[in-house]
């Protein structure tokens, strides 16, 4: 059974966020905007207008239900489910804007590419209940589990644009991907590790009788002159979809040739930076082969120029890929220790991103439904690996960890870990499941509440119900710690539950206690830090990694 | 079977040349402005043709345009509303006409989901049209043309479900009154028929049952209802109605005078007695039979002499070939409206014609088999008419071709070419001025001031004073009541039978209405049409905004017509009207002063010089709340001077101040060297630009290409809520309002300095609000 997972869109939510539209709009260089108000509404909807920021617009156009919205390039559906009903065909880009919490009681599924609930004209209080996750689900098929009360910061932001297919045979779909985007020739993007394992065959089989141009040479690193060099090969070969199949590395590659074939740009350093990437038209594919990296819907691309020693980061909404193929079979031949590592690198994303500050309800279904599907199901595929049911679980909670932690981010444990992983080379996952139980207690004080509600998620509700409230945050670190130790004992040791546990192939240790001042050097740079809840120094960074050396 | 809430604003589009049909959607504004009905029928007119076009459409050619249109009042069951209009450009006067029509016919187009029927071009061989919920289908008419419209109707075996609309050998032959007939009512006035018959079709039948409809505030339509239901039941003019048809009026007519006596020259007879309603309930045994959802009831059968059981006539018919042609045999009309029925010719206009053959025949202008008092021919030349044989070939063109080729213009009595009802206007002079002026021509239902001036005597009919603010206002009355659409006889006992006018001395309501007519309006009551309106669709109206709706269908009509080529000189009445004082008429004898009262009109409709509205008013009319509002933005000025203010302090803070703490240049150092760093609000708002100099931070001015890193806040607002300190730096971050161009590693570096800075700057109260953590810079 293959399972879709839909594109929520962007979900703009609380104080002077219509205003955030507007540089939405730019983005995508809408030329002609216009505010379709719903019969009745008028009054509402000229205030969604006004509050739409000053600047770009010198004004806006506002029309009914009824009037002539042919010359416009974007529209805004200020009203309810009977406006956004009406425009249900219409191709073009559409922002909702619910008026009052009636019409939000009819949204059950994403309408638009955007929904805008500013809280100038629905206050938070008058959210209905259970809002965010009716939506959760319809984004999963149902699938999201309820996490309980849902917890409405004052402002937030959602954003996830790709459509997931997951199942045991998910690359079924692929034909019909490509050809519902009109893809006649694609460039298949793969490295040496993915041929030499044979799983090659099983996305060249869905091909039928498309013609494609292969690019198997993708090194461990994205560099920016292998990204050049597919973009020209790309380019002589007319191609028109870009399909990324393997791990972290190759969609990285995959996402800068993206970049340098949609936008045509000379040098992408220009594109650089956080929010300024538009809308790129080039049908683009990632097909993981990795479970737990969750890098099939990041926002993130990450280009080294090796020339001139820097790392380009690129972070845009409109970086994530049009769409994800988790097919199960993939990941089947991961051997234990690999799983063990990939799967609490998720659990890492989905605890971060219930507990750090930029979290939101949405993003809080996703996580917690990762939680308990892995908590479900990781123990029992590093002990069944060839039981396809554990890895399609996997790959799911993968996913959603995913789309939780693009929008949520992550907080200290990535930090430290990513920081860890550039000093000592050490594997992205095991860094994650060694450092999540510390820090989670370093910021315990802070987050106490969240990390008491998640013992139902990483335990079961037995336990939840059977701890006493006051102890429940200790004892969800204590659960934490616990898997760490079982996956340690089901891989035979390679699984690590300290610092010191982390070694290369050749069994030497590859975190060693002079390195200490390097990773809490490198930590303070690190992107993740500004979301941890608690302020962190490069005292208590060192205090941190001493205690779980 | 499915239910609409108000009504579907779907029209079946149909192309007849080619059998094709789509769907017409009417939009909400056009239901707003036009109503319904005629209204929109007008409306689609105006789009489809431009101003040339309009002139250009040949009545009796495949463009021109016949409009079936029902109005959102059909199929209500609310009283009097089974009535629909048809619509199209008249051949008979080359101006646009609208007819209303009753029989089952609308009401099975309505319950088959269609709000109407458009019907271009012409089909190339004789059709029958189908129609129902699923659309339109094309059948060959084979043996049905040349059928009566009676006959027809039997012959196309309609179930309970269906409703059909037909023509009869007159229309077939398009005599230019030919009429359409559904049931056993007819669109009756300016040819209709005819443009159906040059459009080659025999008859459309709708099969209906299928869609009901509901009213969007039912409780306020069953209120209104049980209202207009009390009014009209008792209303004196309808009970007259009720009891004799609208033969009611011959007695009416021969004691003040309107008779038609001889074509129009004596305005009394002795005899005319004979063919009164009173004296043929009597003679006939009278019973109803009238339209659906009747209330008034006006429409009688009785038994003739001859042992058949006929439709006693209207008063119309009466008149026109009665007392006009000097017969007062009531059997014969009844014999002859029956065959004109089956044939399809509007009795109005036919009369007229024969009747003014009759007089150029005795004046020697033109040889006739017709003969003022000889009834034996008549049912002979009826079917020479309908069959274009014989004289009938020219009588079938009109009093207004004939007269204009053979002269007797004087005697012609018909305005723009429609032959003038059965009323004198030289006994009613705001009569008068009504045919005078009306967009249809010499029809009595433009604005009936009849009814006001001698049936109900609220106004006295020999003065100019206040009669063209009558006419506009009941023109404009009947307009918005033939787009709702309802049947005007409804409308008297709706609009008097409020208490004041119905109380009210007639002396004292005869002053009041012609020197007060705004006042004496407004003591009458037609809220109910407004209130059916508002609550089948659920558009606010005023009893007001239907009079203005009404004048807005008006002018949009006149405007039509002046396109079409109707000219100033038009509004006129046959000389015979203005010019002939003296008559048999034993009561006041008089001439109608239509000039003056039709300047007078002009004025108050505020036409120009071609007797229409300026083509400003028709467009602005278009536009309505079509054209796009326009929205600004909220500007704040406090909030951005502010923020410009902020932004500055920091310029100079950061440098002078910060840059003295050694923890502050322990990030700075963390920076690369010449670092340019740019803090701005987005796109082009304040912005604030530093550059690292050894180690501390040095204001500068840089542009956005020049800096290494820009910080940009999304908006006025975002930088608002970041400088009041009502979010945190790190709270901004995570609320997605900063954006960041360049290198991203050192936005936590930007960050970590800037909680620093608050640190300083801020008392610690609101320091801690800003910041993750409060500790003190050293």
């Amino acid at each position: 059974m293959i399972r879709e997972f839909k594109a929520a869109g962007t979900v703009l939510f609380g104080k002077a966020m219509a205003a955030q539209l507007v540089v939405e709009m730019e983005q995508q260089n809408v030329k002609k905007p216009v505010i379709i108000a719903q019969r009745g509404f008028e009054g509402r909807a000229r205030k969604a207008g006004k509050l739409l920021t000053a600047g770009l617009y010198h004004s806006l156009d506002m029309i009914g239900e009824e009037g002539d919205h042919e010359p416009y390039d974007f529209l805004i559906l200020a009203g309810g489910k009977s406006l956004t009903d009406r425009f249900r065909d219409d191709e073009r880009q559409k922002a909702h804007f619910p008026l009052s919490p009636a019409h939000l009681e009819e949204i059950s599924e994403p309408e638009c590419q955007f929904l805008v609930i500013d809280n100038a004209l629905i206050n938070r209080r008058n959210i209905p209940e259970g809002f965010f996750r009716k939506y959760s689900r319809s984004l999963t098929g149902g699938l999201v589990l309820d996490s309980g009360e849902e917890i409405i910061p004052r402002t937030f932001a959602y954003h996830n644009r790709t459509v997931v297919s997951h199942g045991d045979s998910a690359l079924e779909k692929l034909p019909e991907i490509l050809s519902r985007r009109g893809v006649r020739k694609p460039l298949l993007l793969t490295d040496q590790g993915i041929v030499s394992a044979g799983l090659l065959d099983y996305v060249t089989k869905e091909m039928e009788n498309r013609p494609f141009v292969l690019f198997s040479e993708i090194p461990s690193d994205s560099r920016i002159d292998i990204v050049n060099s597919i973009a020209e090969l790309y380019k002589k070969e007319h191609c028109d979809g870009i399909l990324a199949f393997g791990g972290g590395s190759v969609l990285d590659t995959g996402k800068g040739v993206w970049l340098n074939v949609s936008l045509d740009v000379e040098d992408l350093n220009r594109l650089a930076g956080s929010g300024f990437i538009p809308r790129l038209s080039i049908p683009f594919v990632a097909i993981p082969t990795t479970s737990g990296t969750g890098s099939e819907v990041t926002k993130v691309a990450v280009i080294s120029d090796p020339e001139r020693g820097r790392k380009m980061l690129f972070n845009s909404d409109n970086l994530q890929p049009d769409y994800a193929i988790l097919d199960s079979r993939l990941t089947a031949s991961l051997p234990p220790f690999l799983t063990s590592i990939t799967g609490m690198d998720a659990m890492t994303h989905a605890v971060e991103a219930f507990t750090c500050i930029a979290k939101n309800p949405l993003s809080d279904q996703l996580a917690w439904t990762a939680i308990s599907l892995l908590r479900d199901h990781l123990t029992a595929a590093v002990e069944d690996p060839s039981n396809l049911k554990h890895r399609r679980a996997l790959a799911a909670a993968s996913n959603l960890a995913g789309s939780a932690f693009s929008n949520s981010m992550v907080g200290l444990v990535h930090s430290i870990g990513h920081s860890v992983g550039a000093v000592c080379h050490a594997p992205h996952g095991s860094c994650m499941s060694v450092l999540l139980p510390p820090v989670l207690r370093y910021n315990k004080e802070v987050v106490k509440k969240d990390l008491a509600r998640l013992l139902e998620a990483v335990a079961g509700k037995e336990v939840y119900d059977e701890t006493p409230r006051d102890k429940r945050a200790e004892r969800t670190i204590a659960e934490l710690e616990l898997y760490n130790m079982k996956l340690k004992e089901l891989t035979g040791g390679r699984h690590p539950s300290k610092l010191s546990d982390i070694k290369n192939r050749d069994g030497g240790q590859l975190v060693r206690e002079e390195d200490f001042e390097a990773i809490a050097e490198t930590s303070l740079g690190d992107g993740s830090i500004i979301y941890n809840p608690v302020e962190a120094r490069k005292k208590d960074i060192l205090m941190i990694l001493k205690e779980c050396y | 079977m499915k239910t609409i809430k108000g009504t579907s604003n779907r029209y079946l589009d149909i192309n007849l040349t080619d059998s094709t049909w789509s769907v017409y959607h009417v939009s909400h504004q056009d239901l707003i402005d036009f109503l319904g009905a005629k209204g929109i029928a007008l409306k689609i007119f105006h789009d489809r043709f431009s101003r040339d076009g309009l002139k250009a459409i040949d009545p009796l050619g495949p463009d021109n345009l016949l409009i079936y249109s029902m109005g959102v009042m059909l199929s209500t069951g609310a009283p009097c509303s089974g009535r629909f209009e048809v619509v199209t450009k008249s051949p008979l006067t080359g101006l646009m006409v609208g007819s209303s029509c009753g029989g089952y016919f609308g009401e099975a187009c309505k319950t088959a989901g269609w709000d109407g029927v458009i019907l271009s071009g012409a089909a190339p061989e004789p059709t029958v049209l189908r129609i129902d919920s699923g659309g339109a289908s094309f059948e060959p008419a084979g043996a049905l043309w040349g059928q009566g419209t009676h006959e027809v109707q039997e012959s196309l075996n309609l179930s309970p479900k269906e409703g059909a609309a037909v023509i009869g050998p007159a229309g077939e032959n398009k005599v230019l009154y030919a009429n359409i007939c559904s049931g056993h009512r007819f669109a009756g006035r300016g040819g209709v028929g005819a443009v159906m018959g040059a459009k080659n079709l025999k008859a459309i039948v709708a099969r209906g049952k299928e869609i009901t409809y509901e009213p969007a505030r039912p409780e306020l339509f069953d209120k209104t209802l049980e209202k207009s239901k009390k009014y009209i039941h008792r209303n004196g003019v309808t009970k007259s109605y009720r009891l004799y048809g609208t033969n009611a009026n011959v007695r009416y007519g021969i004691k003040s005078g309107f008779s038609p006596v001889r074509n129009f020259r004596d305005r009394w007879h002795e005899e005319t007695e004979k063919t009164s309603g009173e004296a043929m309930a009597e003679r006939y045994r009278t019973r109803h039979s009238a339209c659906r959802h009747c209330s008034v009831l006006c429409g009688h059968k009785g038994h003739y002499p001859d042992g058949k059981i006929r439709q006693i006539p209207e008063y119309e018919t009466i008149g026109m070939f009665g007392s006009n042609i000097e017969n007062f045999d009531p059997d014969k009309i009844g014999i002859w409206n029956e065959e004109m029925n089956e044939l399809g010719i509007d009795t109005i206009s036919a009369g007229g014609t024969m009747a003014w053959a009759m007089e150029a025949a005795e004046k020697g202008i033109r040889p006739s088999e017709l003969k003022f008092g000889e009834p034996e021919n008549i049912s002979s030349l009826l079917k020479d008419i309908a069959y274009r044989k014989g004289e009938g070939a020219e009588l079938a063109e009109g009093s207004k071709k004939l007269s204009e080729i053979y002269g007797g213009t004087g005697f012609a009595i018909h305005v723009k070419g429609i032959e003038v009802a059965a009323y004198d206007p030289r006994a009613s002079w705001g009569h008068g001025l009504g045919y005078a002026v009306h967009n249809k021509g010499g029809c009595h239902l433009g604005s009936y001031l009849i009814s006001l001036e001698q049936l109900m005597g609220y106004m006295p009919p020999h003065t100019t004073m206040g009669k063209a603010q009558w006419v506009v206002f009941m023109e404009d009355m009947f307009s918005a009541v033939n787009s709702l659409q309802v049947c005007l006889f409804s409308v008297f006992g709706i609009m008097t039978e409020p208490v004041i006018p119905k109380y009210l001395p007639k002396f004292v309501l005869n002053i009041a209405t012609i020197t007060m007519p705004k006042v004496a309006m407004m003591l009458m009551d037609w809220s109910i049409l407004s209130e059916y309106f508002m609550s089948i669709t659920g558009i606010p109206l005023s009893k007001w905004g239907l009079i203005r709706a009404g004048e807005r269908i008006n002018k949009l009509e006149r405007w039509l017509n002046v396109q079409m080529g109707m000219t100033p000189d038009q509004d006129t009445l046959p000389a015979r009207f203005t010019e002939e004082r003296d008559t048999a008429f034993k009561g006041k004898n008089t001439v109608v002063p239509v000039k003056k009262m039709v300047r007078q009109y002009y004025r108050l409709r505020r036409y120009d010089n071609t007797a229409g509205p300026e083509d400003r008013e028709i467009e602005k009319m278009m536009k309505r709340n079509r054209t796009p509002k326009q929205v600004k933005p909220a500007r704040s000025t406090i909030k951005l001077i502010y923020c410009t203010t902020v932004m500055a302090v920091l310029g100079w803070f950061i440098p002078a101040v910060a840059c003295r703490k050694t923890s502050v240049r322990e990030e700075v150092r963390a920076l690369p060297d010449d670092f340019k760093l740019r803090f701005a609000i987005w796109p082009s708002g304040p912005a604030l630009s530093l550059m690292r100099v050894g180690d501390r931070l040095k204001k500068v001015a840089l542009t956005e290409e020049e800096a290494d890193m820009t910080v940009y806040l999304k908006s006025l607002e975002a930088a608002w809520l970041l400088l009041t300190f009502q979010e945190s730096t790190c709270g901004s971050e995570a609320a997605g309002r900063l954006m960041v161009k360049g290198d991203l590693p050192h936005t936590c570096t930007f960050i970590r300095l800037m909680d620093k800075v608050e640190i300083l700057l801020l008392p610690r109260f609101l320091a801690k609000r800003a910041v993750k953590k409060w500790e003190p810079v050293k």
